[in-house]
C-alpha cells in the first residue's frame, strides 16, 4: 500500500469579500510509496506550496482527500490535527524555523516533549540522529551561535526524531549556500537510505537531482514525472533541466523557436 | 507635495493604532491630571475658601512631580512607538525618501499626536477640574458657583510643557535617525538574544535585602525610631526588589531548568523557557511596577488614614468652640474678661450655652513606669507632650464628677497607653541629667476620657501624648518645681476662658473675627474656634488627600499603560515564535494556555509583591502615622484592603485589555 495516496485535490482561495477565485490546485493526483523520496518542482505560484501546506494539514482542500498511511486526513478533527501532525510528519523549513530561545537540543527535544516522552527515551533517540547529522557538538549551543548549514541539520534532527512516516521538507536549501545546500542534500539522501520517506517541495534543479522521483507542478496541475532509475545525480540533473525546459518554456516557446 | 507627507503621516498613525491609540490616550491622561493639578492650585475660588490655601500649595508640589513622570513615561512610549516602525521607516528610505523627509513626517506626525491630547487632556480636564471644584467646596463647606470660569493658565501651562516635552522626543528621535542607515533599519530586529545566567550572588542579596528591610519594618519600635529608618527600610526594599525580580526569577528558573524530569515536561517545556526570556527582558520593569505599586498602596493608604483620622480627632479634641488664651501679665480676672466676651457674643448674635476659665500647665517629658521626667523644651522625637491641670478644671470642662485624694493623680494617654502603679515627677533641664528633685510618688488613677484643652489637634512630633490631673489648683501649683521650674512665662500656669455655643458656624466665624479685629480690647493673647481650625486642619490633610488620590491615579495609569507597552512588545517578538510551535506540532489552545499562564504570571507578579510589600511596610507606617495625629490600626488595616482592593480590579481591567491586544498579536501571524 502507498505511504500517501492524494486524489483529486482541488484548493479554491477565495477573496475576502467573496469576489475573486483563484484555483490554487485544480486537480492533483499522487502517490508516494513507502521509502521514497519525492521531489515536487515548479515555479512560484505554481501551487506547490499550497500543496504542501495541505499535505501538512496546515490548509484544507477544497475537494479531494489526502490518505496517509491508510489514515483520512479530511476525516481527522482539528483537535487531533496538531498531534497527528507532530507524531506523524516531520518539517523541514526553509527559514529553518528554530526556536532562538530554547537550546539546540531542546530544539529537537520540541516535538517529543510535547508528545510526553520520557527523557531517558529522548537522549536515546538524539543520539544516534545527532551522530549522523554532525551536530553532537552544537547540542548545548543556541540557535544564533551557528550557522545556517547547521541550523537547517538540526531541523532536520527535530523532523525525524519522531520517526515520523513522512519528512516534508519546503525549499529546505533555499536559505543555504552551496556547500551547505550540498552536505543537506547528502544528508536527505542518507536519511532516505535508512527508510525514511521524504516528499521535498523545491524550485532548485541540484535538490531535486537528489531525489528518486521529481514531479512537476504547474498552475496547480501535476504536468509530468520522471524517475531516476539508476542514473547519477548528475545525470538526472539533467535530464530534469531538460524535462523543467520542455515543460515550463511553454510560456517562452516562442523564443526557443 | 506637502500633502504627501500629510497623508504618510496621516496612514502612520492610523496603521499603527497599536501602539498609536495608548500613546496618545497615556498623554491625553497625563495632560488631564496635569491640568487638573494646576486648576486646583490656581483656582481663585478655591483659594478664597479657608483652608484652600494648604491645600494649593501642596498642588503646586505636585505639579512638578507631575510633569517630571509624564515626561520620562512620555518619551519612553516615544521611542517604543519609533522602534516599532523601523522596518516602515527603512522601506521610505528604500523608495527614496531623504532622511530630511522622514524627519518631516515624522514631525507631522508628532504634531498631530501633540494636538490631539493636548486638546482632549484639556477639555478633559476642564470638566473634570469643574467637578473636583466642586467637589472641593463640598468638603471645605464653601458655597459652590456652578458658573464656568475657565481658567486659562492650566491651559497655557499645558500647551508649553508638552509642547516642549514632544518637541525634545521629536528632536531626539530624528537625531536617531540621521545617525542611522538605511540597511540597519531594514534588518531584522533581535539577532537573538544571549542567554539568561544565573546570578546566585544577587539572587541572595536580593533575599538579604529585602528580608533585612522587612525586619526593620516588623522590629521598629518607637515611631521615632520608625522614621528615621524608613527611607533607608523602603530603600532596602526597592534594591532587594530590583535584585529579585533581576537575577531572582533567572537563578529559579534555571535551576528548574536544570531539573530534566521537571523541565522536559509539555506544561513546563514552553512555560520555563518562555519564562525564562520574559523575565530577562521585563524584569526591571515588573520590579518597577511593584515599586510603584507599593508606593501607591502605601500613599493612598496612609493619605486616607490620616485624613480620616485627623477629621475625627480633630472634632474630638475640640470640645469647646472658643478658647482664650491669656498672658499671665493680663490684668483682667476671669470674671472682667468673660464680661467683655459675653458683650463681644452678642454683638454679633451668638447664644453661649456656657463659659469658665481653665489652667493648664504644659511641658516636654521622658515618660517611663514609675517616673515623668519634665524638661521645658522639646528636644527630641523621643519625648512625650505632657500636661497637668487640675481636676476641677477637668470635671468643669468635661461635665464629670471625679474625685481625686491628694497622692493620686488621673493619667490620660492620648495613644492609649496604659501607666500603671505609682509615678514620680522630676524636672531636668537637660535630656538625660536629671536636676530636680524627685516629688513623692502618686498612685495613679486612669481616667476614661481626654481632658478638654485649649489645644488644638496639631501635627505633634513627639512620642505620644499624657495628661496628668492632680486634686485642686493649690496641688498643681505645688507640684510646679518638680514640673516646670524654668518656665517663667508659665508661672501661674496658662489661663484660658472656654466658651460653647449652640450657634451655626456663620456666626461662630463671625464671632472669631470680631475676636480677631479687638484683641486688645479683649486683651487675650491667642483665640481659637473650633470651626475655624477644623477647617485648616481639613484644608491641609484633604490637599494631601487630593494630591494622594492623584498621584494613586497618575501611578496606576502609568503602571498599567506600561505593563500593556511591555507585552505589546513582547507580542511583537512572540508572534513568530508561537506560528513555528504551531508548525512543529502544538495546538491552538496549547499555545494559549501557555500564553495565558505566562502573561498571567508577569501581571500578577507585581500586584502579588505589592501587596507582600504593603503588608510588610504596614507596622512601620502605622507607628509612623502616629507621629502625625495618630490613626486607628482597624481604620488603617480597612482603607489598606480597601486600597487594595480597587488596585486589583484596575490592574485586572487592564491585565484583560493587554491579553486580548497580546492574543490578537500573537495570533495575528498564520497560525
Amino acid at each position: 500500500m502507498s505511504m500517501l495516496e492524494v486524489k483529486n485535490l482541488k484548493k479554491i482561495y477565495t477573496t475576502r469579500f467573496g469576489g475573486n477565485k483563484v484555483v490554487a490546485l485544480q486537480n492533483v493526483n499522487l502517490t508516494v510509496e513507502k521509502g521514497e523520496y519525492v521531489a515536487i518542482m515548479g515555479e512560484s505560484g505554481s501551487g506547490k506550496t499550497t500543496l504542501l501546506n495541505i499535505l501538512a494539514t496546515l490548509d484544507k482542500p477544497t475537494e479531494g482527500e489526502v490518505v496517509l498511511d491508510g489514515r483520512k486526513m479530511n476525516a481527522i478533527k482539528d483537535k487531533e490535527l496538531a498531534k497527528f501532525r507532530r507524531e506523524r510528519l516531520g518539517f523541514v523549513f526553509q527559514e529553518f524555523n528554530l526556536l532562538d530561545n530554547f537550546s539546540v537540543r531542546d530544539n529537537i527535544y520540541l516535538p517529543l516533549v510535547l508528545t510526553g516522552v520520557p527523557h531517558q527515551q529522548m537522549q536515546e533517540r538524539l543520539k544516534p540522529i545527532a551522530e549522523k547529522l554532525g551536530i553532537s557538538e552544537l547540542l548545548e549551543k543556541f540557535p544564533y551561535e551557528i550557522s545556517g548549514g547547521q541550523k537547517q541539520r538540526v531541523a532536520v534532527a527535530r523532523a525525524i526524531i519522531t520517526n515520523p512516516e513522512m519528512v516534508l521538507a519546503d525549499e529546505p536549501t533555499g536559505a543555504l549556500d552551496s556547500r551547505s545546500t550540498d552536505e543537506l542534500l547528502e544528508q536527505f539522501a542518507n536519511i532516505n537510505k535508512d527508510g525514511q520517506t521524504i516528499l521535498m517541495v523545491t524550485h532548485s534543479v541540484k535538490a531535486a537531482s537528489t531525489a528518486g522521483r521529481v514531479l512537476f507542478i504547474k498552475d496547480g496541475i501535476v504536468y509530468h514525472q520522471i524517475y531516476r532509475g539508476n542514473e547519477t545525480n548528475s545525470e538526472f540533473y539533467r535530464r530534469i533541466s531538460d524535462s523543467l525546459t520542455a515543460l515550463m518554456g511553454d510560456g517562452f516557446n516562442s523564443v526557443k523557436d | 507635495m506637502r500633502n504627501i507627507y500629510r497623508s504618510l503621516a496621516g496612514n502612520a498613525l492610523s496603521k499603527n493604532k497599536i501602539v498609536y491609540v495608548p500613546y496618545i490616550i497615556s498623554a491625553i491622561m497625563m495632560i488631564t491630571i496635569s491640568h487638573v493639578i494646576l486648576a486646583i492650585s490656581t483656582d481663585p475660588v478655591i483659594g478664597s475658601i479657608e483652608g484652600g490655601d494648604g491645600l494649593q500649595m501642596i498642588m503646586s508640589i505636585g505639579i512638578f512631580v507631575m510633569y517630571n513622570i509624564s515626561f520620562f513615561f512620555l518619551f519612553g512610549v516615544s521611542r517604543f512607538v519609533i522602534k516599532n516602525r523601523k522596518k516602515e521607516l527603512g522601506l521610505y528610505s528604500v523608495l527614496g525618501m531623504q532622511k530630511k523627509h522622514i524627519i518631516r513626517v515624522q514631525f507631522l506626525e508628532n504634531l498631530a499626536v501633540y494636538l490631539i491630547s493636548v486638546a482632549s487632556g484639556t477639555v478633559i480636564g476642564i470638566v473634570l477640574s469643574k467637578v473636583i471644584q466642586l467637589g472641593v467646596l463640598k468638603i471645605y463647606h464653601a458655597e459652590a458657583d456652578f458658573g464656568w470660569s475657565i481658567m486659562v493658565t492650566p491651559i497655557f501651562a499645558n500647551v508649553i510643557a508638552f509642547g516642549a516635552f514632544f518637541m525634545v522626543f521629536f528632536i531626539i528621535n530624528s537625531i536617531g535617525i540621521l545617525l542611522s542607515n538605511t540597511l540597519e533599519y531594514m534588518k531584522e530586529e533581535g539577532k537573538g538574544e544571549k542567554r539568561p545566567k544565573s546570578n546566585w550572588i544577587l539572587a541572595i542579596a536580593g533575599v538579604l535585602l529585602l528580608s533585612f528591610g522587612y525586619y526593620l519594618s516588623f522590629r521598629s519600635q518607637s515611631a521615632t525610631k520608625a522614621l528615621n529608618l524608613f527611607f533607608f527600610a523602603v530603600m532596602l526594599v526597592i534594591f532587594g526588589t530590583m535584585a529579585l525580580f533581576t537575577a531572582g526569577s533567572i537563578t529559579l528558573l534555571n535551576a528548574l531548568k536544570k531539573n530534566k524530569k521537571y523541565y522536559y515536561k509539555t506544561g513546563h517545556f514552553i512555560s520555563v523557557s518562555g519564562m525564562l526570556y520574559r523575565m530577562k527582558r521585563n524584569a526591571l520593569t515588573l520590579a518597577t511596577i511593584s515599586i510603584f505599586a507599593t508606593m501607591v498602596l502605601v500613599t493612598l493608604s496612609s493619605v486616607m488614614t490620616l485624613y480620616n483620622t485627623v477629621s475625627t480627632l480633630a472634632k474630638q479634641w475640640y470640645r469647646v468652640d472658643f478658647h482664650l488664651v491669656y498672658d499671665h501679665e493680663d490684668p483682667q480676672t476671669d470674671e472682667e474678661r468673660m464680661a467683655k466676651l459675653s458683650a463681644g457674643a452678642e454683638k454679633v448674635g451668638m447664644e453661649i450655652s456656657n463659659m469658665f476659665p481653665y489652667t493648664y500647665y504644659n511641658a516636654y517629658a521622658y515618660v517611663t513606669d514609675g517616673l515623668c521626667m519634665c524638661y521645658p523644651n522639646y528636644t527630641s522625637f523621643d519625648a512625650c507632650e505632657v500636661f497637668y491641670m487640675s481636676m476641677d478644671a477637668y470635671n468643669q470642662a468635661n461635665g464629670t464628677d471625679i474625685e481625686l485624694a491628694e497622692n493620686e493623680v488621673g493619667v490620660y494617654s492620648l495613644e492609649g497607653k496604659v501607666l500603671s502603679g505609682e509615678i514620680c515627677f522630676q524636672y531636668s533641664n537637660a535630656v538625660a541629667e536629671p536636676e530636680g528633685e524627685l516629688s513623692a510618688p502618686y498612685k495613679i488613677v486612669a481616667l476614661d476620657d481626654a481632658p478638654t484643652l485649649s489645644y488644638g489637634a496639631s501635627i505633634s512630633l513627639t512620642n505620644g501624648t499624657y495628661f496628668f490631673v492632680f486634686k485642686n489648683y493649690e496641688q498643681l501649683a505645688a507640684m510646679r518645681p518638680y514640673i516646670c521650674e524654668s518656665i517663667k512665662e508659665y508661672d501661674d500656669g496658662r489661663h484660658f476662658i472656654l466658651i460653647n455655643s449652640p450657634s451655626d458656624r456663620q456666626t461662630q466665624l463671625a464671632f472669631y473675627k470680631d475676636l480677631n479685629n479687638n484683641q486688645e480690647e479683649y486683651g487675650y493673647t491667642f483665640a481659637y474656634s473650633r470651626i475655624q481650625d477644623i477647617d485648616e486642619v481639613i484644608g491641609i490633610y484633604g490637599g494631601l488627600f487630593f494630591l494622594g488620590i492623584f498621584l494613586s491615579a497618575a501611578f496606576l495609569t502609568i503602571t498599567i499603560l506600561n505593563m500593556y507597552f511591555s507585552q505589546l512588545q513582547q507580542g511583537y517578538e512572540d508572534s513568530k515564535r508561537f506560528a513555528i510551535m504551531r508548525k512543529v506540532g502544538l495546538t491552538r489552545k496549547e499555545i494559549k494556555k501557555s500564553i495565558n499562564s505566562q502573561i498571567v504570571i508577569v501581571f500578577l507578579l507585581p500586584l502579588l509583591v505589592a501587596v507582600i510589600h504593603t503588608m510588610a511596610a504596614y507596622p512601620m507606617v502605622n507607628r509612623i502615622l502616629r507621629l502625625f495625629g495618630g490613626c486607628e490600626p482597624r481604620a488603617f488595616l480597612l482603607i489598606l484592603a480597601l486600597c487594595i482592593a480597587v488596585f486589583a480590579v484596575g490592574y485586572t481591567i487592564a491585565y484583560f485589555f493587554t491579553r486580548r491586544t497580546y492574543l490578537r498579536l500573537v495570533s495575528g501571524t498564520k497560525m
